[in-house]
């Protein structure tokens, strides 16, 4: 099988995408031909960043002014509809996730958004994905090619791109903001509206807030989880305090978050960050399971509830069932004396 | 301006217990004795369309809203929820079908229902749900209409001479783009956008008006309706094991919970931290 692999140059999340993807190539695409890695990106100040940490021998960059789904679009179903690609890989994303299945509508082909393993078989590509909201795992088999998928946030472990100093690397460039090129390789048949400024005409104005700093969720290894339980804003507010004092990161749950008691940033489960810490502490959490996908890499799931049935019980490693702000009220008192007495490892 | 926002109801799959997740013919599960829910993306979707309104309409700007969803009579109560609500009109496209993952039937639907009335410039959707999470519905139903489509849009807001401001987050930031409709808007992790409730006297006065029933043969192929052809099939299903020890710590304290806790499992591994 021949795969492409589509990254977003743009984002600065562009070498966890390039890891992430590698990995996933590593574990289940061996027998397959790394045809190219596709990078759209806004600078040329990062090319050889881009270049250097693309997982294939062969990069092709596309340059344009901003990420912009409609630009990409127009352009890979351009420049692939005459390819023999089998397979398009996409990070799991908000990027990938949103250029994938339209990418395979307009190649004719198929799709699935947060694929978490595959396998070839013939005339078709096995995937296996979580559905029923993460509670059960399905199998589907793609038969329309190209196949084009977006992986599952944190299924499998990030890969770094090797390094390899005797290997030149192919690398081809295109740049979109030149009106000559897009004019031609853009244009459709009979179609006036060939720039790529016509394919985001809807785009009257446009302005980009960069994200607030990161949470340092992902790579924590201790944290802290407020659930729905904890009812209030200042309780929330509370746990903060709290994990500072135990030295953890604090994270929340969907519902904690959509209530605007948290940050998005702090958000864990599949619509979130992926956590994989040693330590994770939940307080008031019930355990759905879109949340607990969220904290299934955690070494150690220490769950405190109230609730003795509820499903984070027997998701955990350890579990309390008592009042957590007591708990942990305890906790820290006993962090705090043991601190105090000179155990400065903690 | 027109707006058409589409929904889902789904079972509130929380409330299964693990016992329950039993895989029946055709890879079916049965969900029905859990309480039914809007789906939640779809649910911010509704209520970021009312507040839009309301903001429009102080700046003198004519919303029209509808909502449409596709299902059996027993999602009238929805609809009927979201004419109290104060939406112009309620859809439902009657369907007994099995189109758990058939995102490319759904957004076909939709789509066709879109061409034939005519109206809306502005479709807004959940970006995903519960049962299929096939997450594909908006961007399909962009597709087949050759919009564009802003995804993970957090918030809409009216803007001069019938353009919207939409806010979408991006993978490393907040984007916000003045648009000119049409156009597809799928909304995202968008804090604080749960439904209102309707008073009493908005359920009296408008939530009996009548919910306009169409067949979904007449949007979508028969054929297709009975085998969606989605260039992908179903062909396993089985529950996830999230599993673990789950050794319950005792004490007849708090105190002595946290204590035994520290002492006993977690006092050497924060040393290894």
């Amino acid at each position: 099988m021949k795969h492409t692999i589509v990254l977003n140059g743009c984002s600065e999340t562009f070498l966890s995408q390039a890891e992430e993807v590698n990995g996933f190539a590593a574990a289940y695409l061996k027998d397959s031909r790394a045809d190219k890695t596709i990078i759209f990106h806004c600078t040329d100040r990062h090319k050889p960043f881009l270049i250097a940490n693309s997982p294939t021998p062969s990069t092709q960059l596309i340059r344009l002014p901003r990420y912009q789904p409609e630009i990409i679009l127009r352009t890979l179903e351009q420049l692939e509809a005459s390819s023999n690609t089998e397979l398009y890989l996409f990070p799991g994303d908000f990027a990938g996730s949103e250029l994938s299945p339209r990418l395979a509508y307009r190649l004719g082909g198929s799709s699935l958004i947060a694929v978490n393993k595959i396998s070839r078989t013939e005339n078709a590509l096995t995937c296996h994905k979580a559905v029923y909201s993460n509670y059960m795992q399905a199998e589907f088999k793609l038969s329309e090619r190209p196949y084009c998928i977006s992986l599952a946030k944190g299924s499998t472990d990030p890969l770094p791109i090797a390094v390899e100093n005797d290997v030149e690397k192919d690398v081809s460039e295109i740049d979109i903001a030149n009106q000559e090129w897009s004019n031609t390789v853009l244009s459709f048949k009979g179609d006036q509206k060939s720039e790529p400024e016509k394919a985001c005409a809807h785009i009257v104005d446009y302005e980009f807030v960069k994200k607030e700093a990161a949470s340092g969720l992902e790579n924590a290894n201790y944290i802290l989880v407020a659930g729905r339980g904890v009812k209030m804003k200042e309780k929330v507010d509370k746990l903060h305090t709290i994990a500072g004092q135990l030295g953890a990161e604090l994270g929340v749950s969907r519902p904690v978050a959509m209530s605007a008691w948290a940050p998005l940033n702090k958000l864990i489960g599949v619509s979130g960050i992926m956590a994989k810490p040693q330590i994770c502490i939940t307080a008031a959490v019930s355990g759905a399971a879109a949340f607990y996908t969220g904290i299934e890499k955690s070494k150690l799931i220490i769950a405190i509830n109230t609730d003795r049935g509820a499903p984070i019980i027997r998701a955990s490693d350890l579990a309390i069932v008592d009042d957590y702000e007591k708990v942990l009220d305890e906790l820290v008192q006993i962090i705090t004396e043991a601190q105090c007495k000179g155990d400065t490892s903690l | 301006m027109n707006i058409l926002t589409c929904f889902k109801i789904v079972s509130d799959l929380d409330l299964m217990s693990e016992s329950d997740w039993v895989v029946e013919d055709h890879f079916r599960i049965n969900t029905s004795f859990v309480k039914n829910m809007i789906n939640p993306y779809d649910e911010s979707a509704l209520e970021i369309t009312l507040l839009y309104k309301e903001q429009a309409e102080k700046l003198g700007s004519a919303v029209n809203l509808s909502a449409l969803t596709i299902g059996s009579k027993q999602l009238d109560a929805y609809l009927k929820t979201l004419y109290a609500l104060r939406f112009d009109k309620a859809v439902r496209i009657e369907n007994q079908h099995d189109l758990r993952f058939s995102p490319d039937a759904i957004s076909t639907v939709i789509a066709n229902y879109v061409k034939v009335i005519k109206k809306p410039e502005v479709i807004i959707l959940g970006r995903q749900s519960g049962v299929g999470d096939n997450a594909k519905t908006p961007l399909l139903v962009a597709e087949h209409l050759g919009w564009p489509c802003i995804s993970q849009a957090v918030k809409i807001e009216p803007a001069s001479e019938g353009l919207l401001k939409v806010s979408s987050m991006a993978d490393d930031g907040l984007v916000i783009e003045t648009i000119r409709p049409p156009c597809v808007l799928s909304i995202g992790n968008a804090p604080n956008s749960y439904l209102r409730i309707p008073t009493l006297k908005d359920k009296v006065n408008y939530g009996k008006k009548e919910i306009e029933v169409l067949e979904i043969e007449n949007y979508l192929n028969q054929a297709v309706l009975e085998q969606p052809s989605e260039g992908h099939n179903i062909t396993g299903l089985k529950p996830i094991n999230h599993k673990r020890q789950g050794v319950v710590i005792e004490g007849s304290t708090p105190a002595e919970k946290a204590q035994n806790l520290y002492h006993n499992y977690l006092q050497e591994r924060l040393k290894q931290l």
